[in-house]
């Protein structure tokens, strides 16, 4: 497989695990050092500003657990979710790391009670990849939602 | 006056002394009209917190703000001073602002190049030849909002030039919010750091009601406290739920009157030591907070003492709200419709560490996609809809009532009191509410 492919298959599978809510095989797609970010500032920096989500890989792991709980009640029921993701764009760093800039567009059901309704989601992604033994693995993931300086409806799935 | 203020008759709608007991109707977060009535009397005639001076720094630096549905422009001007303008051209009336926040010398109308510095005063109205012996003039400078109150940098507002002083508005809620800013060791918040916000589908009252509500914490929160790693499930308890018991709490819930309301946590932040949280995500970096606040106050006696008290959670009616690392102001939109603010509140003169530690313990707990607001905002939004099945229902608020008490809190102000698991807070709010809104 060229790179390309490789890194394709890679972005789409992530994809896929998030519109799964696959949260354990989705996890191991991180380094052990990945960092998850989601701004509200597109141009803010993690220290000085804040941000919708931002996590360390210690706090990836304790969202997955809070997610896959049956207690969190934002997903009770959970989100039926599908994304597109294209634009895919790759930047080689290295011989095993790429710079991967990608857009998604997730289409979001909800039901509570009787009610139901759809939303979308839309942004870019930043993806610093490594290779690790020969498996590709997120070391960070930014998120650029389009509307994260807005007044936002609660965020209960993966993005 | 709107057509809507006789048609409502609040005195029958809040009854404090029911067979049933404290009963409200449901019909307050349902009705648009009663809506209208809020804005209208709460938040254009009231006083209504607007925003911080340390979100303006800088000369020209400003941020736009709503009060009710009145836009402003919250601006520090040439002169240092900052000033509260509405965002409306005095010409044509189109808006001259649209971004959000900024820094500028000038504001420039779009539509027929009117100029206005950035104290309000009207610079340049062109081709003025056209108003023959009488251009435009001090008459044409941007309005301001009549009366601006500002206490240990947060800055409140009247639309209206004549009511309830400042002073008397805030009432026993200031020394709560002192005590807020006491905490830091330069002795002030910084909310710098920017905000996150929230919509949610669910009346704005529901959030005055929430924030000093222990009793939901151990039911909605459940996911949430499972993950906070650094406290074991004995510390856990101690912290969020087993505050004591009627004969000994450890967690005052208090009414400070003026619908203004603290969940006082002070004896059981003490009680739980190092395992305190409030400078972020661990207590490690407390100690340091303690010397900075021994070094301004001159006495690590009472550094320790206000330290290890900690912040508590405060409800400043109608819209502030402070509770551990974070400013929140809650923002009316319609009666289902509600958006929410989240600034973390920096503490100036603290490390960086202490600081980054806060914006994540915010980022942690709060915002669109932490671990607490979220299921706070399920269960608002479940209480809007459920409301609406049967909307001619009364809610009771009755939970101690019978141990309900006037109590001298951490300042020696004579508060209502009750358990921390109680409900007098949310009477209070409904007792003031009720006043506002019957008033002539």
């Amino acid at each position: 497989m060229s790179l390309r492919d490789e890194i394709e298959q890679f972005i789409y599978r992530e994809a896929r695990l998030m519109d799964q809510h696959r949260f354990e095989d989705w996890e191991a797609l991180w380094t052990d050092d990945g960092v998850y970010w989601v701004p509200c500032a597109h141009d803010g920096e993690p220290d000085t500003d804040v941000a919708i989500i931002y996590a360390d890989r210690a706090a990836i792991t304790r969202r997955l657990l809070r997610m896959k709980s049956n207690a969190m009640f934002i997903q009770d029921p959970r989100s039926v979710v599908a994304r597109l993701v294209g634009n895919v764009e790759i930047d080689p760093t290295g011989d095993d790391a790429a710079l991967v800039y990608s857009s998604f567009n997730i289409t979001e059901f909800r039901r509570r009670g009787h009610k139901t309704w759809l939303r979308t989601w839309a942004g870019r992604s930043e993806h610093q990849l490594r290779r690790q033994d020969g498996s590709w693995k997120m070391a960070f993931k930014k998120v650029l939602l389009v509307n994260s300086d807005g007044e936002l409806p609660a965020l209960g799935f993966l993005v | 006056m709107n057509a809507h203020t006789q048609r409502v008759d609040y005195s029958t709608l809040i009854r404090e002394d029911a067979p049933e007991g404290f009963l409200v109707h449901s019909r307050l977060y349902l009705d648009e009209a009663i809506f209208e009535d809020e804005i209208e009397r709460i938040y254009h005639r009231g006083w209504v917190y607007v925003g911080h001076e340390s979100e303006l720094p800088k000369v020209g630096d400003y941020r736009l703000r709503l009060i009710g549905r009145q836009p402003v422009i919250m601006v520090r001007g040439e002169d240092q001073r900052i000033r509260l303008l509405l965002n409306r051209c005095t010409h044509r009336g189109n808006t001259i602002c649209q971004r959000e926040r900024g820094n500028t010398k000038f504001f420039r109308c779009a539509y027929h190049g009117w100029v206005f510095d950035n104290t309000g005063a009207l610079r340049e109205a062109t081709h003025v030849s056209g108003w023959g012996d009488r251009p435009p003039g001090e008459a044409q400078h941007l309005f301001e909002v009549p009366r601006m109150g500002v206490h240990r940098g947060f800055i409140f507002a009247s639309l209206v030039s004549d009511g309830v002083s400042f002073e008397d508005y805030l009432g026993n809620a200031a020394a709560y919010l002192s005590r807020y800013c006491d905490l830091a060791p330069g002795g002030e918040i910084d909310l710098s750091a920017g905000r996150h916000g929230i919509t949610v589908d669910a009346n704005w009252k529901m959030q005055l009601e929430n924030l000093t509500d222990a009793y939901h914490a151990e039911y909605v929160h459940a996911s949430a406290l499972a993950q906070f790693a650094s406290l074991s499930a004995t510390d856990k308890k101690a912290a969020f739920t087993d505050r004591g018991d009627l004969e000994n709490p450890l967690a005052m819930q208090r009414d400070l009157g003026g619908g203004h309301s603290v969940l006082d946590s002070f004896t059981s932040n003490r009680a739980q030591g190092d395992k305190l949280r409030f400078t972020g995500s661990t207590g490690t970096l407390l100690p340091e907070v303690i010397e900075g606040v021994a070094q301004r106050i001159g006495s690590h006696e009472k550094a320790q003492w206000l330290a290890r008290g900690g912040p508590c959670h405060i409800m400043v009616f109608p819209n502030l709200m402070l509770l551990w690392d974070a400013v929140r102001v809650i923002q009316p939109v319609a009666h289902s419709v509600t958006h929410i603010y989240y600034h973390p509140a920096l503490l100036k003169g603290a490390s960086e560490a202490v600081n980054i530690a806060r914006i994540r313990a915010q980022e942690g707990g709060f915002g669109p996609a932490g671990f607490l607001a979220p299921d706070d905002m399920e269960m608002f939004e479940r209480s809007q809809a459920g409301m609406a099945v049967r909307p001619d229902t009364w809610l009771e608020l009755n939970r101690g009532r019978h141990i309900e008490r006037i109590e001298d809190d951490d300042f020696g102000q004579p508060v209502r009191t009750c358990q921390n698991l109680d409900e007098v807070a949310q009477r209070g709010i409904w007792r003031h509410y009720k006043t506002v809104m019957t008033a002539e």
